[in-house]
């Protein structure tokens, strides 16, 4: 028996369209390392670049690397067993008192945002918001930019009760607490590279394939890639 | 007049041995006469030659010389940046700290003879601005603007994405401005603005540098 044309086009053409609606779901896993999996949420760009392809996914490749990278170092802090010097404990301390101006200028800005996203979630009228955040200094964009931080009334609520001078505050920490980090692992393989004869790089890029291949992380997504290992550590 | 009492009749001008033009002899033994745009000449020692020649063919002669250096100075700071990402519970803080170094190109030029004016004294010529990081940080977004002070002319120069320097192949991201500005008295200023790290906006500081010219 012979089967029309058009009928037997009928299946294949929903079985792709099926397909389709289900790759381009925005929950889809992009990676995979050391069991957590990274999804297309967790790295998508940020609402300034969302209508420039091209560079939003520039900013999501560089999302998915550090995301990576964090792990990584992690990893390497724990198998090499990296630790701060008391010197560096006190420098991570002074770091934060001589960042304390900017940080609280930074919290009153971002604080300021939160507040008038939260206006906005409460349903206050869209172009009297703005036209109050233009007289606070900040533009359209800055509020939406806000507004995509701040997706619904209950989170937008608890950014603006928060006092953010301490959530600054950690991520200076965080920050000179990795640049430490990173120097030590930065020894580390210069006495690797020194002791088999390798360059910076070379010793660099077996460090990172080795705990690539320890965290099991895997790019699971084909318009992504796994982090160039080489910018981890700069070069010597 | 010359020496033998022959009245002088033309004055011919060389730069830099090539012909650069004649004038009959005036009275008042002042000359113009054109000379490359400074701005096309290279660096080291141009000379400016002037025979005066009677009608027999008897000569005498001046000459000066224009010199010109290029240098390229750098200044440099810690750009502070902080910015959100996404979290279930609310925004996430994050800071990084980018190094920023501005190096900017001047040609200085000097004349052994009065220069009305002064107006070729500094001429900018190309800025670069480098952004470095020692994080996993990288800024997706960034713009720079490179503002000459005290030029005949005020322009402001926006950077383009342009080659890093060697010394930082990893980790560096530069944008660069060609500026031709002459000056008597040039200073300059850099500015950058707009970080955007993981498509994210920056609050950022120590975001401009300023240069000053000799």
């Amino acid at each position: 028996m012979t089967v029309p044309l058009f009928l037997a086009l009928v299946p294949l053409v929903v079985g792709l369209a099926g397909a389709a609606t289900q790759t381009t779901a925005d929950d889809r896993d992009i990676a995979i390392v050391d069991g957590t999996h990274i999804q297309h949420p967790m790295i998508v760009c940020g609402l300034l670049l969302r209508n420039d392809s091209q560079r939003c996914h520039v900013a999501e490749q560089n999302r998915l690397d550090r995301l990576i990278t964090t792990r990584w170092i992690d990893t390497a802090v724990r198998i090499h067993n990296v630790t701060l010097t008391p010197k560096e404990k006190e420098d991570v301390e002074s770091r934060v008192l001589e960042n304390r101006a900017f940080n609280v200028r930074a919290a009153k800005r971002f604080h300021l945002l939160a507040t008038i996203v939260l206006r906005l979630r409460e349903g206050a009228d869209r172009a009297t918001v703005y036209a109050d955040a233009a007289a606070q200094g900040l533009t359209a964009a800055d509020v939406d930019g806000q507004a995509d931080l701040l997706p619904t009334l209950a989170i937008a609520q608890r950014t603006a009760a928060r006092d953010l001078v301490p959530d600054i505050e950690r991520a200076t920490r965080e920050d000179v607490v990795r640049q430490a980090i990173l120097n030590h692992l930065r020894e580390i393989v210069r006495k690797r590279a020194a002791d088999h004869g390798q360059s910076f790089e070379q010793a660099a890029a077996e460090l990172w394939a080795g705990i690539a291949a320890l965290t099991s992380t895997r790019v699971l997504d084909a318009n992504f890639h796994l982090p160039d290992a080489k910018r981890i550590l700069g070069s010597s | 007049v010359g020496a033998n009492g022959i009245p002088c009749a033309i004055v011919l001008f060389a730069f830099d041995g090539l012909a650069a033009g004649s004038t009959p002899c005036l009275g008042s033994g002042n000359y113009q006469f054109r000379l490359p745009a400074i701005g096309s000449l290279g660096d080291g020692n141009h000379t400016m030659d002037a025979r005066a020649c009677d009608a027999s063919g008897n000569c005498g002669s001046a000459s000066a010389t224009l010199s010109r250096f290029t240098d390229y100075p750098t200044s440099s700071s810690d750009i502070l940046a902080t910015w959100e990402e996404v979290d279930i519970e609310g925004p996430h803080f994050l800071q990084t700290t980018f190094g920023h170094v501005w190096r900017q190109g001047s040609t200085a030029t000097s004349f052994s003879i009065m220069e009305v004016g002064e107006n070729s004294h500094r001429q900018m010529r190309d800025g670069r601005v480098t952004l470095a990081s020692s994080s996993p940080y990288a800024p997706d977004f960034w713009q720079v603007t490179i503002t000459p002070h005290g030029a005949l002319t005020t322009t402001v120069y926006g950077g383009t994405d342009c080659g890093n320097p060697v010394a930082c192949a990893i980790n560096c991201w530069s944008k660069c401005a060609t500026a031709s500005d002459f000056a008597y008295s040039l200073s300059a200023e850099e500015h950058v603005y707009g970080i955007a790290v993981e498509g994210q906006t920056t609050a950022i500081q120590n975001t401009s540098l300023s240069m000053t010219f000799p």
